[in-house]
Protein backbone atom coordinates (compact mmCIF):
# COMPACT_ATOMS: atom_id res chain seq x y z
CA UNK A 1 0.00 0.00 0.00
CA UNK A 2 1.24 3.37 -1.17
CA UNK A 3 -0.01 6.90 -0.21
CA UNK A 4 1.16 10.39 -1.12
CA UNK A 5 -0.56 13.71 0.41
CA UNK A 6 0.18 16.43 -2.09
CA UNK A 7 -1.43 20.20 -0.72
CA UNK A 8 -2.99 22.41 -3.60
CA UNK A 9 -1.99 25.87 -3.16
CA UNK A 10 -0.38 27.23 -6.44
CA UNK A 11 -0.28 26.60 -9.99
CA UNK A 12 3.31 24.04 -9.53
CA UNK A 13 1.14 21.41 -7.29
CA UNK A 14 -0.64 20.19 -10.15
CA UNK A 15 2.23 19.39 -11.80
CA UNK A 16 3.57 17.94 -8.13
CA UNK A 17 0.20 16.05 -7.96
CA UNK A 18 0.17 14.60 -11.26
CA UNK A 19 3.76 13.48 -11.65
CA UNK A 20 3.55 11.62 -8.62
CA UNK A 21 0.29 10.23 -9.56
CA UNK A 22 2.09 8.95 -12.64
CA UNK A 23 5.16 7.82 -11.21
CA UNK A 24 3.50 5.24 -8.54
CA UNK A 25 0.89 4.31 -11.48
CA UNK A 26 4.55 2.73 -13.21
CA UNK A 27 5.52 1.55 -10.28
CA UNK A 28 2.32 -0.63 -9.94
CA UNK A 29 2.70 -1.92 -13.34
CA UNK A 30 -0.14 0.01 -15.18
CA UNK A 31 0.98 0.98 -19.09
CA UNK A 32 1.89 4.00 -20.31
CA UNK A 33 -1.60 4.91 -21.55
CA UNK A 34 -3.08 4.41 -17.96
CA UNK A 35 -0.28 6.64 -16.87
CA UNK A 36 -1.29 9.82 -19.09
CA UNK A 37 -5.20 9.27 -18.50
CA UNK A 38 -4.22 9.24 -14.67
CA UNK A 39 -2.30 12.21 -14.82
CA UNK A 40 -4.11 14.12 -16.87
CA UNK A 41 -7.25 13.45 -14.86
CA UNK A 42 -5.78 14.49 -11.60
CA UNK A 43 -4.38 17.47 -13.92
CA UNK A 44 -7.98 18.16 -14.40
CA UNK A 45 -9.69 17.74 -10.65
CA UNK A 46 -6.70 19.47 -8.77
CA UNK A 47 -6.94 22.09 -11.21
CA UNK A 48 -10.56 22.54 -10.35
CA UNK A 49 -9.34 22.97 -6.50
CA UNK A 50 -7.53 25.79 -7.00
CA UNK A 51 -9.06 28.01 -9.28
CA UNK A 52 -12.32 27.39 -7.95
CA UNK A 53 -12.27 25.69 -4.22
CA UNK A 54 -9.74 28.11 -2.77
CA UNK A 55 -7.05 25.14 -2.47
CA UNK A 56 -7.04 22.09 -0.42
CA UNK A 57 -4.96 18.93 -0.49
CA UNK A 58 -4.81 15.82 -3.15
CA UNK A 59 -4.46 12.18 -1.69
CA UNK A 60 -2.75 9.16 -4.01
CA UNK A 61 -2.94 5.81 -2.79
CA UNK A 62 -2.51 2.75 -4.55
CA UNK A 63 -1.88 -0.72 -3.91
CA UNK A 64 -1.32 -3.98 -6.27
CA UNK A 65 -1.49 -7.75 -5.14
CA UNK A 66 -2.22 -11.04 -6.75
CA UNK A 67 -5.98 -10.33 -8.53
CA UNK A 68 -5.29 -6.74 -9.56
CA UNK A 69 -3.80 -3.35 -9.43
CA UNK A 70 -5.36 0.20 -8.27
CA UNK A 71 -4.75 3.87 -7.70
CA UNK A 72 -7.22 5.85 -5.92
CA UNK A 73 -7.37 9.48 -6.00
CA UNK A 74 -8.76 11.93 -3.33
CA UNK A 75 -8.94 15.71 -3.72
CA UNK A 76 -11.14 17.67 -1.20
CA UNK A 77 -11.11 21.58 -1.35
CA UNK A 78 -12.68 24.37 0.92
CA UNK A 79 -14.38 25.74 -1.57
CA UNK A 80 -17.67 27.32 -2.20
CA UNK A 81 -19.10 23.71 -3.90
CA UNK A 82 -20.54 23.47 -6.92
CA UNK A 83 -24.09 24.97 -7.08
CA UNK A 84 -25.67 21.81 -10.05
CA UNK A 85 -23.22 18.86 -9.99
CA UNK A 86 -24.99 17.45 -13.11
CA UNK A 87 -24.77 20.53 -15.07
CA UNK A 88 -21.30 20.64 -13.78
CA UNK A 89 -20.82 16.63 -15.15
CA UNK A 90 -22.11 18.17 -18.44
CA UNK A 91 -19.10 18.85 -21.53
CA UNK A 92 -18.93 22.14 -22.50
CA UNK A 93 -20.14 23.56 -19.19
CA UNK A 94 -18.13 26.07 -17.55
CA UNK A 95 -18.01 29.05 -15.06
CA UNK A 96 -14.30 30.05 -15.46
CA UNK A 97 -11.78 29.56 -18.35
CA UNK A 98 -11.74 25.98 -19.15
CA UNK A 99 -12.88 24.15 -22.33
CA UNK A 100 -15.72 22.58 -19.46
CA UNK A 101 -14.05 19.68 -20.33
CA UNK A 102 -12.35 19.05 -16.96
CA UNK A 103 -14.77 16.82 -14.27
CA UNK A 104 -16.70 15.03 -17.61
CA UNK A 105 -13.17 14.48 -19.17
CA UNK A 106 -11.73 13.15 -15.83
CA UNK A 107 -14.62 11.07 -15.52
CA UNK A 108 -13.87 9.39 -18.74
CA UNK A 109 -10.51 8.69 -18.40
CA UNK A 110 -10.94 6.77 -14.69
CA UNK A 111 -12.97 3.81 -14.19
CA UNK A 112 -14.59 5.07 -10.81
CA UNK A 113 -15.46 8.39 -10.11
CA UNK A 114 -17.39 10.21 -7.16
CA UNK A 115 -18.11 13.51 -6.62
CA UNK A 116 -20.07 15.18 -3.47
CA UNK A 117 -20.58 19.43 -2.97
CA UNK A 118 -21.56 20.92 -0.07
CA UNK A 119 -21.52 24.85 0.93
CA UNK A 120 -18.41 23.58 2.71
CA UNK A 121 -16.06 22.32 -0.07
CA UNK A 122 -16.37 19.90 -2.51
CA UNK A 123 -14.53 15.92 -2.77
CA UNK A 124 -13.44 14.38 -5.74
CA UNK A 125 -12.75 10.04 -5.29
CA UNK A 126 -11.99 8.24 -8.66
CA UNK A 127 -10.13 5.29 -9.24
CA UNK A 128 -8.71 3.19 -11.55
CA UNK A 129 -8.20 -0.74 -11.81
CA UNK A 130 -6.71 -3.25 -13.75
CA UNK A 131 -6.57 -6.82 -13.27
CA UNK A 132 -2.97 -8.73 -12.62
CA UNK A 133 -2.42 -11.47 -14.57
CA UNK B 1 9.75 28.91 -17.29
CA UNK B 2 9.75 31.01 -20.09
CA UNK B 3 9.39 28.73 -23.90
CA UNK B 4 12.20 29.66 -25.93
CA UNK B 5 10.87 30.58 -29.86
CA UNK B 6 13.44 30.38 -32.27
CA UNK B 7 13.35 32.26 -36.13
CA UNK B 8 14.65 30.01 -38.89
CA UNK B 9 14.36 32.08 -42.19
CA UNK B 10 10.12 32.48 -42.41
CA UNK B 11 9.05 30.57 -39.96
CA UNK B 12 9.29 30.09 -35.79
CA UNK B 13 10.37 27.32 -33.96
CA UNK B 14 9.45 26.31 -30.46
CA UNK B 15 9.58 23.39 -28.32
CA UNK B 16 7.96 23.02 -25.19
CA UNK B 17 10.30 21.03 -23.28
CA UNK B 18 8.76 20.67 -19.77
CA UNK B 19 5.52 20.69 -18.16
CA UNK B 20 4.22 24.27 -17.83
CA UNK B 21 2.05 25.65 -15.09
CA UNK B 22 -1.47 27.60 -16.09
CA UNK B 23 0.12 30.74 -15.93
CA UNK B 24 3.46 29.50 -18.33
CA UNK B 25 0.79 28.37 -20.83
CA UNK B 26 -0.37 32.10 -21.05
CA UNK B 27 2.51 33.76 -21.64
CA UNK B 28 3.53 31.05 -23.97
CA UNK B 29 0.78 31.92 -26.00
CA UNK B 30 1.32 35.97 -25.55
CA UNK B 31 5.20 35.66 -26.35
CA UNK B 32 4.30 33.30 -29.85
CA UNK B 33 1.94 35.95 -30.96
CA UNK B 34 4.14 38.80 -30.35
CA UNK B 35 7.26 36.54 -32.04
CA UNK B 36 4.53 35.90 -34.68
CA UNK B 37 3.44 40.05 -35.33
CA UNK B 38 7.24 41.63 -35.02
CA UNK B 39 9.18 39.12 -37.20
CA UNK B 40 6.57 38.83 -40.36
CA UNK B 41 7.19 35.10 -40.17
CA UNK B 42 4.72 33.08 -42.40
CA UNK B 43 4.20 30.03 -39.93
CA UNK B 44 5.48 28.83 -36.43
CA UNK B 45 6.02 24.87 -35.57
CA UNK B 46 5.43 23.86 -31.71
CA UNK B 47 7.02 20.46 -30.96
CA UNK B 48 5.21 19.13 -27.90
CA UNK B 49 7.11 15.93 -27.59
CA UNK B 50 8.21 16.29 -24.26
CA UNK B 51 4.46 17.08 -23.10
CA UNK B 52 3.85 13.87 -20.95
CA UNK B 53 0.48 15.64 -20.21
CA UNK B 54 -1.93 17.85 -22.27
CA UNK B 55 -5.34 18.51 -20.11
CA UNK B 56 -8.09 20.85 -21.32
CA UNK B 57 -6.75 24.01 -20.44
CA UNK B 58 -3.21 22.76 -22.18
CA UNK B 59 -5.39 22.12 -25.03
CA UNK B 60 -7.54 24.69 -25.54
CA UNK B 61 -4.08 27.00 -25.32
CA UNK B 62 -2.67 25.05 -28.28
CA UNK B 63 -5.80 25.21 -30.17
CA UNK B 64 -6.24 29.17 -29.48
CA UNK B 65 -2.92 30.27 -30.39
CA UNK B 66 -3.35 28.07 -33.24
CA UNK B 67 -6.78 30.19 -34.51
CA UNK B 68 -5.18 33.37 -33.28
CA UNK B 69 -1.63 33.12 -35.27
CA UNK B 70 -3.84 32.16 -38.51
CA UNK B 71 -5.47 35.41 -37.84
CA UNK B 72 -2.23 37.08 -37.95
CA UNK B 73 -1.53 35.91 -41.66
CA UNK B 74 0.66 32.53 -40.12
CA UNK B 75 0.39 28.90 -40.26
CA UNK B 76 0.63 26.39 -37.49
CA UNK B 77 1.79 23.07 -37.13
CA UNK B 78 1.93 21.09 -33.49
CA UNK B 79 4.11 18.29 -33.79
CA UNK B 80 5.35 15.03 -32.16
CA UNK B 81 2.22 14.64 -30.10
CA UNK B 82 2.79 11.26 -27.81
CA UNK B 83 0.65 8.64 -28.85
CA UNK B 84 -0.94 7.90 -25.18
CA UNK B 85 -1.51 12.22 -24.90
CA UNK B 86 -3.61 11.57 -28.77
CA UNK B 87 -5.37 8.82 -27.04
CA UNK B 88 -6.22 10.67 -23.76
CA UNK B 89 -7.35 13.76 -25.47
CA UNK B 90 -9.81 11.43 -27.46
CA UNK B 91 -11.22 9.67 -24.56
CA UNK B 92 -11.95 12.95 -22.89
CA UNK B 93 -14.22 14.23 -26.06
CA UNK B 94 -11.81 16.79 -26.53
CA UNK B 95 -10.27 17.04 -29.49
CA UNK B 96 -7.52 19.57 -30.90
CA UNK B 97 -9.60 20.35 -33.60
CA UNK B 98 -8.43 22.39 -36.39
CA UNK B 99 -4.59 21.95 -35.67
CA UNK B 100 -2.94 20.86 -38.17
CA UNK B 101 -0.35 18.17 -36.82
CA UNK B 102 2.71 15.96 -37.59
CA UNK B 103 4.51 13.33 -36.41
CA UNK B 104 7.51 14.71 -36.05
CA UNK B 105 10.15 18.76 -36.16
CA UNK B 106 11.44 17.29 -39.69
CA UNK B 107 7.62 16.36 -40.76
CA UNK B 108 6.14 19.22 -39.10
CA UNK B 109 8.24 21.99 -40.69
CA UNK B 110 7.77 19.90 -44.50
CA UNK B 111 4.16 20.33 -43.47
CA UNK B 112 4.10 23.82 -42.44
CA UNK B 113 6.03 24.62 -45.82
CA UNK B 114 2.91 23.01 -47.70
CA UNK B 115 0.50 24.68 -45.70
CA UNK B 116 2.63 28.12 -46.58
CA UNK B 117 2.59 27.28 -50.16
CA UNK B 118 -1.52 26.78 -50.72
CA UNK B 119 -2.09 30.41 -48.61
CA UNK B 120 0.20 31.96 -51.16
CA UNK B 121 -1.11 30.37 -54.08
CA UNK C 1 -3.83 -46.57 24.75
CA UNK C 2 -4.18 -45.77 21.10
CA UNK C 3 -7.11 -43.30 19.56
CA UNK C 4 -8.48 -44.83 16.54
CA UNK C 5 -7.37 -41.70 14.70
CA UNK C 6 -3.66 -43.19 15.60
CA UNK C 7 -5.28 -47.11 14.63
CA UNK C 8 -6.93 -45.19 11.39
CA UNK C 9 -3.25 -43.34 11.07
CA UNK C 10 -1.53 -46.36 11.56
CA UNK C 11 -2.86 -48.50 8.82
CA UNK C 12 -2.39 -46.01 6.32
CA UNK C 13 1.86 -45.70 7.54
CA UNK C 14 2.31 -49.64 8.10
CA UNK C 15 0.37 -50.07 4.42
CA UNK C 16 1.97 -46.92 2.35
CA UNK C 17 3.56 -48.82 0.25
CA UNK C 18 0.61 -50.95 -0.89
CA UNK C 19 -1.69 -48.39 -0.73
CA UNK C 20 0.30 -46.61 -3.18
CA UNK C 21 0.45 -48.72 -5.55
CA UNK C 22 -3.45 -49.87 -5.48
CA UNK C 23 -3.88 -46.25 -6.31
CA UNK C 24 -1.54 -45.96 -8.68
CA UNK C 25 -2.97 -49.15 -10.43
CA UNK C 26 -6.74 -47.83 -10.24
CA UNK C 27 -5.47 -44.64 -11.46
CA UNK C 28 -4.17 -46.27 -14.51
CA UNK C 29 -7.85 -47.68 -15.51
CA UNK C 30 -9.33 -44.07 -14.35
CA UNK C 31 -9.47 -42.45 -17.75
CA UNK C 32 -9.57 -42.82 -21.56
CA UNK C 33 -6.70 -41.00 -22.26
CA UNK C 34 -4.28 -43.02 -19.72
CA UNK C 35 -2.42 -41.48 -16.59
CA UNK C 36 0.43 -42.62 -17.40
CA UNK C 37 0.71 -41.39 -21.32
CA UNK C 38 0.49 -37.95 -20.11
CA UNK C 39 2.83 -38.09 -16.99
CA UNK C 40 6.00 -39.69 -16.61
CA UNK C 41 5.40 -42.85 -13.88
CA UNK C 42 8.47 -41.64 -11.91
CA UNK C 43 6.65 -38.40 -11.52
CA UNK C 44 3.47 -39.68 -10.69
CA UNK C 45 4.37 -41.81 -7.74
CA UNK C 46 6.18 -39.08 -6.27
CA UNK C 47 3.45 -36.64 -6.56
CA UNK C 48 1.03 -39.40 -5.37
CA UNK C 49 3.71 -40.53 -2.67
CA UNK C 50 3.99 -37.02 -1.36
CA UNK C 51 0.38 -36.31 -1.26
CA UNK C 52 -0.48 -39.35 0.77
CA UNK C 53 1.83 -38.66 3.28
CA UNK C 54 0.15 -35.13 3.77
CA UNK C 55 -2.94 -36.92 3.84
CA UNK C 56 -2.53 -39.06 6.38
CA UNK C 57 -0.63 -36.06 8.47
CA UNK C 58 -4.24 -34.36 7.97
CA UNK C 59 -6.08 -37.10 9.21
CA UNK C 60 -4.26 -37.97 12.41
CA UNK C 61 -5.13 -34.16 13.31
CA UNK C 62 -8.11 -33.80 15.79
CA UNK C 63 -11.29 -31.34 14.76
CA UNK C 64 -13.52 -31.90 12.40
CA UNK C 65 -11.34 -32.54 9.02
CA UNK C 66 -11.07 -28.28 8.28
CA UNK C 67 -8.00 -28.18 5.99
CA UNK C 68 -7.37 -25.04 7.60
CA UNK C 69 -4.40 -23.88 9.48
CA UNK C 70 -0.57 -23.93 9.84
CA UNK C 71 -0.36 -27.57 9.54
CA UNK C 72 -2.68 -27.89 6.47
CA UNK C 73 -0.26 -24.92 4.42
CA UNK C 74 1.88 -27.43 3.35
CA UNK C 75 -0.68 -30.01 1.80
CA UNK C 76 -2.73 -26.62 0.22
CA UNK C 77 0.67 -25.85 -1.38
CA UNK C 78 1.90 -29.72 -2.64
CA UNK C 79 -1.96 -29.42 -4.04
CA UNK C 80 -1.36 -26.59 -5.93
CA UNK C 81 1.35 -27.83 -7.31
CA UNK C 82 0.24 -31.14 -8.34
CA UNK C 83 -2.64 -29.42 -10.24
CA UNK C 84 -1.28 -26.56 -11.76
CA UNK C 85 0.85 -29.58 -13.65
CA UNK C 86 -2.53 -31.44 -14.47
CA UNK C 87 -3.86 -28.14 -15.83
CA UNK C 88 -0.66 -27.11 -18.12
CA UNK C 89 -0.86 -30.78 -19.57
CA UNK C 90 -4.51 -30.73 -20.46
CA UNK C 91 -5.81 -32.57 -17.64
CA UNK C 92 -9.81 -32.08 -17.26
CA UNK C 93 -11.22 -31.26 -13.90
CA UNK C 94 -13.29 -34.02 -13.27
CA UNK C 95 -10.05 -36.10 -14.23
CA UNK C 96 -8.34 -33.96 -12.20
CA UNK C 97 -10.79 -34.60 -9.19
CA UNK C 98 -10.86 -38.21 -9.80
CA UNK C 99 -7.42 -38.80 -9.01
CA UNK C 100 -8.49 -37.47 -5.45
CA UNK C 101 -11.39 -39.44 -5.06
CA UNK C 102 -10.29 -42.83 -6.75
CA UNK C 103 -8.05 -42.79 -3.12
CA UNK C 104 -11.34 -43.61 -1.29
CA UNK C 105 -11.87 -47.13 -2.42
CA UNK C 106 -8.52 -47.93 -1.95
CA UNK C 107 -8.04 -46.46 1.28
CA UNK C 108 -11.13 -47.88 2.78
CA UNK C 109 -10.45 -51.88 1.35
CA UNK C 110 -7.36 -51.19 4.02
CA UNK C 111 -9.32 -49.90 6.83
CA UNK C 112 -12.16 -52.71 6.53
CA UNK C 113 -9.44 -55.26 6.66
CA UNK C 114 -7.88 -53.69 9.86
CA UNK C 115 -11.60 -52.83 11.88
CA UNK C 116 -13.14 -55.89 10.71
CA UNK C 117 -13.80 -56.83 14.41
CA UNK C 118 -15.26 -53.60 15.52
CA UNK C 119 -17.77 -52.06 13.10
CA UNK C 120 -18.30 -48.54 14.59
CA UNK C 121 -15.01 -47.63 14.73
CA UNK C 122 -14.72 -48.62 11.22
CA UNK C 123 -17.76 -46.40 10.09
CA UNK C 124 -16.74 -43.51 12.00
CA UNK C 125 -13.31 -43.70 10.70
CA UNK C 126 -15.05 -44.34 7.01
CA UNK C 127 -17.32 -41.04 7.89
CA UNK C 128 -14.33 -38.90 8.67
CA UNK C 129 -11.07 -39.99 6.08
CA UNK C 130 -14.23 -39.68 3.89
CA UNK C 131 -15.12 -36.26 4.54
CA UNK C 132 -11.19 -35.20 4.79
CA UNK C 133 -10.26 -36.51 1.28
CA UNK C 134 -14.37 -34.72 -0.03
CA UNK C 135 -12.72 -31.72 1.12
CA UNK C 136 -9.12 -32.10 -0.27
CA UNK C 137 -11.02 -33.18 -3.74
CA UNK C 138 -13.09 -29.51 -3.75
CA UNK C 139 -10.32 -27.31 -2.97
CA UNK C 140 -8.35 -29.24 -5.62
CA UNK C 141 -11.47 -28.39 -8.04
CA UNK C 142 -11.33 -24.82 -6.80
CA UNK C 143 -7.34 -24.41 -7.64
CA UNK C 144 -7.96 -26.44 -10.80
CA UNK C 145 -10.52 -23.73 -11.81
CA UNK C 146 -8.41 -20.71 -10.56
CA UNK C 147 -5.03 -22.34 -12.76
CA UNK C 148 -7.05 -22.73 -16.26
CA UNK C 149 -8.42 -19.11 -15.51
CA UNK C 150 -5.21 -17.69 -15.31
CA UNK C 151 -4.19 -19.72 -18.36
CA UNK C 152 -7.03 -18.44 -20.53
CA UNK C 153 -6.12 -14.74 -19.62
CA UNK C 154 -2.63 -15.54 -19.97
CA UNK C 155 -3.80 -16.97 -24.00
CA UNK C 156 -5.97 -14.00 -25.01
CA UNK C 157 -3.73 -11.64 -24.08
CA UNK C 158 -1.37 -13.62 -26.43
CA UNK C 159 -3.97 -13.94 -29.28
CA UNK C 160 -4.68 -10.30 -28.82
CA UNK C 161 -1.37 -9.48 -30.05
CA UNK C 162 -1.27 -11.64 -32.64
CA UNK C 163 -4.56 -10.23 -33.53
CA UNK C 164 -4.06 -6.53 -34.40
CA UNK C 165 -0.51 -6.69 -36.00
CA UNK C 166 0.78 -3.51 -37.26
CA UNK C 167 2.95 -3.40 -40.29
CA UNK C 168 5.40 -1.55 -42.12
CA UNK C 169 4.21 -1.72 -45.48
CA UNK C 170 6.76 1.05 -47.02
CA UNK C 171 8.78 3.62 -45.02
CA UNK C 172 6.01 5.91 -44.09
CA UNK C 173 3.54 4.00 -44.41
CA UNK C 174 1.74 1.24 -42.14
CA UNK C 175 -0.75 -1.27 -42.32
CA UNK C 176 -3.50 -2.61 -39.68
CA UNK C 177 -5.27 -5.63 -40.99
CA UNK C 178 -8.14 -6.12 -38.60
CA UNK C 179 -9.59 -9.79 -38.63
CA UNK C 180 -13.03 -11.10 -36.73
CA UNK C 181 -14.79 -9.14 -34.15
CA UNK C 182 -13.50 -5.77 -32.88
CA UNK C 183 -14.90 -5.71 -29.14
CA UNK C 184 -14.45 -2.52 -26.67
CA UNK C 185 -10.90 -4.38 -25.13
CA UNK C 186 -9.68 -5.47 -28.19
CA UNK C 187 -10.16 -2.22 -29.80
CA UNK C 188 -8.35 -0.06 -26.84
CA UNK C 189 -5.52 -2.73 -27.43
CA UNK C 190 -5.47 -2.03 -30.93
CA UNK C 191 -5.53 2.03 -31.23
CA UNK C 192 -2.91 1.84 -28.60
CA UNK C 193 -0.87 -0.25 -30.66
CA UNK C 194 -1.51 1.55 -34.06
CA UNK C 195 -0.33 4.41 -32.29
CA UNK C 196 2.91 3.47 -31.08
CA UNK C 197 3.77 1.61 -34.49
CA UNK C 198 2.78 5.71 -36.23
CA UNK C 199 5.44 6.37 -34.07
CA UNK C 200 7.75 3.76 -34.93
CA UNK C 201 8.03 3.75 -37.70
CA UNK C 202 7.45 7.42 -38.62
CA UNK C 203 4.23 6.37 -40.61
CA UNK C 204 2.85 9.49 -42.42
CA UNK C 205 -0.05 6.92 -43.71
CA UNK C 206 -1.64 4.59 -42.22
CA UNK C 207 -4.04 2.26 -43.80
CA UNK C 208 -6.48 0.40 -42.07
CA UNK C 209 -8.45 -2.74 -43.81
CA UNK C 210 -11.13 -4.38 -42.90
CA UNK C 211 -12.16 -7.18 -44.66
CA UNK C 212 -11.45 -9.39 -42.04
CA UNK C 213 -14.07 -7.91 -40.21
CA UNK C 214 -17.50 -9.87 -40.20
CA UNK C 215 -19.57 -7.26 -38.41
CA UNK C 216 -19.27 -3.55 -38.00
CA UNK C 217 -22.47 -2.11 -35.81
CA UNK C 218 -22.41 1.09 -34.40
CA UNK C 219 -20.03 0.25 -31.32
CA UNK C 220 -17.31 -0.86 -33.80
CA UNK C 221 -17.79 2.15 -36.32
CA UNK C 222 -17.51 4.56 -33.10
CA UNK C 223 -14.18 2.66 -32.55
CA UNK C 224 -12.80 2.77 -35.96
CA UNK C 225 -13.68 6.48 -35.64
CA UNK C 226 -11.64 6.64 -32.62
CA UNK C 227 -8.68 5.19 -34.25
CA UNK C 228 -8.96 7.53 -37.28
CA UNK C 229 -9.35 10.54 -35.19
CA UNK C 230 -6.20 9.67 -32.84
CA UNK C 231 -3.98 8.50 -35.79
CA UNK C 232 -5.29 12.10 -37.16
CA UNK C 233 -4.07 13.82 -34.23
CA UNK C 234 -0.95 12.08 -34.17
CA UNK C 235 -0.18 13.77 -37.98
CA UNK C 236 -0.95 10.49 -40.22
CA UNK C 237 -3.53 10.04 -42.59
CA UNK C 238 -5.42 7.13 -42.63
CA UNK C 239 -7.40 5.35 -45.28
CA UNK C 240 -10.25 2.86 -44.45
CA UNK C 241 -10.27 0.03 -46.90
CA UNK C 242 -11.86 -3.45 -47.63
CA UNK C 243 -15.19 -2.19 -47.16
CA UNK C 244 -17.34 -5.26 -48.39
CA UNK C 245 -21.50 -4.05 -50.12
CA UNK C 246 -22.47 -5.71 -47.48
CA UNK C 247 -20.79 -3.04 -44.59
CA UNK C 248 -21.60 -0.66 -46.82
CA UNK C 249 -25.21 -1.09 -46.53
CA UNK C 250 -24.78 -1.40 -42.43
CA UNK C 251 -22.81 1.65 -41.90
CA UNK C 252 -25.60 3.83 -44.50
CA UNK C 253 -28.39 2.23 -42.83
CA UNK C 254 -27.39 2.53 -39.15
CA UNK C 255 -26.65 6.23 -40.27
CA UNK C 256 -22.70 6.42 -38.89
CA UNK C 257 -21.29 8.81 -40.29
CA UNK C 258 -17.91 7.76 -41.53
CA UNK C 259 -17.70 10.94 -43.50
CA UNK C 260 -14.49 12.62 -42.33
CA UNK C 261 -12.76 9.17 -43.29
CA UNK C 262 -11.21 8.68 -46.28
CA UNK C 263 -12.05 5.20 -47.53
CA UNK C 264 -11.20 2.80 -50.48
CA UNK C 265 -13.10 -0.65 -51.71
CA UNK C 266 -10.02 -2.75 -51.98
CA UNK C 267 -6.84 -3.22 -49.76
CA UNK C 268 -4.52 -2.63 -53.01
CA UNK C 269 -6.31 0.98 -54.33
CA UNK C 270 -5.76 1.88 -50.38
CA UNK C 271 -2.07 1.04 -51.11
CA UNK C 272 -1.65 3.06 -54.43
CA UNK C 273 -3.08 5.70 -52.55
CA UNK C 274 -1.22 5.79 -49.67
CA UNK C 275 1.79 5.59 -52.19
CA UNK C 276 0.10 8.55 -53.63
CA UNK C 277 -0.10 10.31 -50.88
CA UNK C 278 3.85 9.60 -50.11
CA UNK C 279 4.54 10.97 -53.44
CA UNK C 280 5.52 7.79 -54.68
CA UNK C 281 4.15 5.81 -57.25
CA UNK C 282 3.87 2.06 -58.66
CA UNK C 283 4.76 2.00 -62.31
CA UNK C 284 5.54 -1.07 -64.68
CA UNK C 285 9.15 -2.24 -65.46
CA UNK C 286 10.51 -0.90 -69.11
CA UNK C 287 11.37 -3.60 -70.85
CA UNK C 288 14.75 -3.10 -73.19
CA UNK C 289 15.12 0.31 -71.93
Amino acid sequence: MMKEIIGLQQQTDIIQARKIGREMAKTLGFGSADQTRLATAISEITRNAIQYGRGGHCAISGYSDRNERKISISVEDRGPGIPDIDKAMEDGYTTGHGLGAGLPGARRLMHEFHIESGSGGTKVVMGMKQKNF
Amino acid sequence: MKVPILKLGDILLTSIQEDLTDQDAVDFQNDALCKVRTSEVMGLVVDITALDVVDSFMARVINETANMVRLLGAEVVVCGMQPSVALTLIEMGRELLGVETALNLELGVEKLRSLIEKRQS
Amino acid sequence: METDREKTENIIYKNRKAILDDWMEKIKKLSVSPFTERIPEAQLMKQSYDLLEMLRQEISKPGNGEIAGKESEKLLSLLRNIISIRAEQNFSSSETAAYIFSLKDVLFRYFRDSFADAPGILQQEVMRVSSIIDRVGIISFDIYSEIREDIINRQSKAIMELSTPVIKAWDGIVLLPLVGIIDTVRSQEMIERLLQGIVDNEARVVVIDISGVPVIDTKVAQHLMKTVTAATMLGSEVILTGISPEIAQTIIKLDIDLGVMRTRGSLKAGIEDAFQLCGLKIMPKKENA
